[in-house]
């Protein structure tokens, strides 16, 4: 059911991609698990007649990706989502959304309280307050040529959060819909509508603060490395640009001057000047010293420290004087950060695992259809027997990716390294069974699973045939076979020295027979 | 049968009004609260996108480039979670730790 529900309704690994990356970039992402219904409105025939009516698809979930520049917690030293006093969400609608959800019953307000709300529309960016973040996307995005100017929105916060609305000491979860600088009435004013105690928001951070709500941003971190960065690489370039427009540029005595010539440097035409020649000098000396900025590259070397993230990891050619050692330790520092930013990203899908658990309970008391899908997909009720306040106690939740499935690839390129270094090892050329095994794990690390045994045969085939080797090469005189064979069929099935140490009477390779014990 | 519950607050409309115009303070106040940490993450965004670094050029056509080393750094990392976390399937499982039976599989 549950790998049902993330496939079908959450739609989670694309919607995962935008959390993660939100992660990155702004070291906190939001994702909420919200209700939602397919219908549409068909047309079909009816008998004679053709007759419109609204059909329902599909009752479910979906997980929406909320900006963090639409989403606000009341503390920041509050880490716990759950323990914030409460947590704000803003949405834009349009006014046709807005009149669905009053007329669903989601908003409670009358329609003359709608006429009140209708001029309030507002065109995105244009309407104030914008913050920087608003205008940094919206920039980046195009989305202003994208047409939201266009269209007239209502923007609303959706609050949820532990109050006492009528100031009796009656602390409760509630959920308000307020629309923003509209302080008359709320769109909505109801206790918390989930079950679960549970506020419907996950909270994704890969790089905790400690006791801070808000997460370390990988961007972030290296954002004074990248700026020096720049500023290097640009000054670079500068110098580079002012040295040619220098080398380019006719340096004549002023006595050459002529009236209609202005002392204004421009690209090939001339300047004039005392003396000359010590500017031809100077362009000189700024060509030497500008090749290229060394500093460059060590900023590089202190970002690969800082994210984890060693150059070849990242496609880029290594450069510099960088030993194998150096990048190796980079890799390893790196794969132990890395693992632990995926055990606090595992930490919100655990999170979210229990929360698609308890609303799918909640959901399927409540909606027939749900329930009907959810019977059908886990082949009988998956509730039967357990209660809400049961659940968490008793059902473990365990995310399966980890870096070991990660590390998959690294594992199938070290095996095939070992296959390289031992295929012509004379033991293993010896002994089937060294090859065997040794064949059965590169095509294991490699995913090569049911059919090892169609490609290379059984472990007892290989066994056999081995057996069969080994007595076929005592049989024609070879004395290590020989004391394979005894070494196998002796008494106890162990040890060694069944052949006649040096210094007694018989001479030492002699095999004794088996059962009988040398003397 | 559906189960179906009763939600509304039923507020006054002097209570509705106080509470309404209390969350939208709330919010604002945080909002203007958060405004240099959303400056810093917009900043975040643009250097992520090698937008150009957003300065007064001293001359025409003169270099104004972005090393993109946000981008190197995130996507390297953005691209390694996909693959660990959502490389297989299934992404979670159910495990029933129940004392009074044996652990089993779930349908779940």
């Amino acid at each position: 059911m549950l790998q049902h529900l993330a496939d079908t309704d959450l739609q989670l690994r694309f919607r995962a991609g935008h959390l993660f990356l939100n992660a990155l970039v702004e070291g906190t992402a939001v994702g909420k698990l919200i209700r939602k219904i397919d219908s549409r409105r068909i047309r079909d025939k009816t008998g004679d007649l053709l007759s419109e009516s609204t059909i329902t698809d599909k009752v479910g979930f979906a997980l929406d990706v909320i900006d963090f520049k639409d989403f606000w917690v009341a503390h920041p030293g509050i880490v716990d989502l759950n323990k914030q006093p409460w947590v704000a969400h803003r949405v834009w609608l349009t006014w046709e959304e807005m009149r669905a959800r009053q007329r669903d019953g989601r908003f409670t307000v009358t329609r003359d309280q709608m006429d009140k709300l209708k001029p309030l529309g507002k065109k995105r960016l244009v309407a104030s307050p914008i913050s920087a973040l608003d205008q940094a996307k919206s920039v980046l995005e195009k989305s202003e040529d994208a047409g939201w100017a266009t269209v007239d929105e209502w923007e609303v916060l959706e609050v949820e959060g532990s109050f006492d609305p009528t100031n009796q000491e009656q602390w409760q979860e509630c959920l308000f819909n307020v629309m923003v600088g509209w302080n008359d009435f709320p769109l909505r004013a109801q206790k918390y509508p989930f079950w679960n105690g549970t506020r419907d928001y996950l909270v994704y951070r890969p790089k905790p603060r400690a006791n801070r709500f808000y997460g370390q941003s990988a961007a972030g971190e290296v954002q004074a490395l990248q700026d020096e960065g720049d500023a290097r690489l640009n000054q670079d370039l500068s110098a580079k640009t002012l040295a040619v427009l220098a080398g380019l540029t006719p340096v004549l005595p002023r006595s050459m001057q002529r009236e209609w010539d202005r002392h204004k440097w421009q690209l090939l035409k001339p300047i004039y000047l005392d003396a000359p020649e010590q500017f031809r000098t100077l362009a000189q000396f700024t060509m030497a010293v500008r090749e290229l900025d060394p500093l460059l590259e060590k900023l590089f070397q202190i970002a690969e420290r800082i994210s984890g993230m060693s150059d070849p990891q990242l496609g880029k050619p290594v450069t510099g004087s960088k030993t194998a050692f150096e990048i190796a330790t980079v890799q390893s520092e790196g794969n132990i950060k890395f693992a632990e930013m995926i055990e606090q990203l595992q930490i919100g899908n655990t999170e979210l695992g229990y929360q698609v658990i308890e609303h799918a309970y909640q959901l399927a008391m409540e909606d027939p259809m749900f329930a009907q899908r959810i019977a059908k997909v886990s082949t009988t009720d998956p509730f039967a027997g357990i209660t809400l306040a049961e659940l968490r106690q008793r059902w473990q939740v365990i995310p399966v990716g980890n870096t070991m499935i990660a590390n998959k690839e690294a594992n199938a390129r070290m095996w095939m390294g070992v296959y390289e270094l031992f295929k012509d090892d004379i033991f293993v050329i010896a002994n089937p069974e060294h090859s065997y095994f040794l064949r059965n794990r590169v095509l294991q690390s490699i995913g090569v699973d049911r059919e090892i045994e169609k490609l290379i045969g059984t472990e007892a085939e290989v066994k056999t045939f081995a057996d069969q080797q080994l007595q076929l090469r005592a049989q024609q005189g070879d004395l290590s076979a020989q004391v394979q064979l005894q070494h196998r069929a002796g008494p106890g099935g162990f040890g060694r020295g069944r052949t006649f140490p040096l210094g007694t009477q018989t001479i030492p390779g002699t095999i004794v027979p088996p059962g009988q014990i040398p003397q | 049968m559906a189960v179906v519950e009763a939600l509304d607050l039923n507020l006054g409309a002097q209570d509705a009004r106080d509470m309404t115009a209390k969350l939208n303070d709330a919010v604002m106040r945080t909002r203007l609260a958060r405004a240099t940490m959303d400056d810093r993450i917009a900043g975040s965004w643009a250097r992520y996108e090698i937008a150009p670094p957003d300065r007064k050029l001293n001359y025409d056509q003169e270099p104004n480039l972005r090393v993109p080393l946000t981008k190197w750094i995130v996507d390297g990392v953005w691209v390694r979670m996909m693959r660990t976390i959502w490389g297989q399937q299934p992404y979670l499982r159910v495990v029933d730790e129940d004392l009074a039976d044996p652990p089993e599989a779930l349908p779940v």
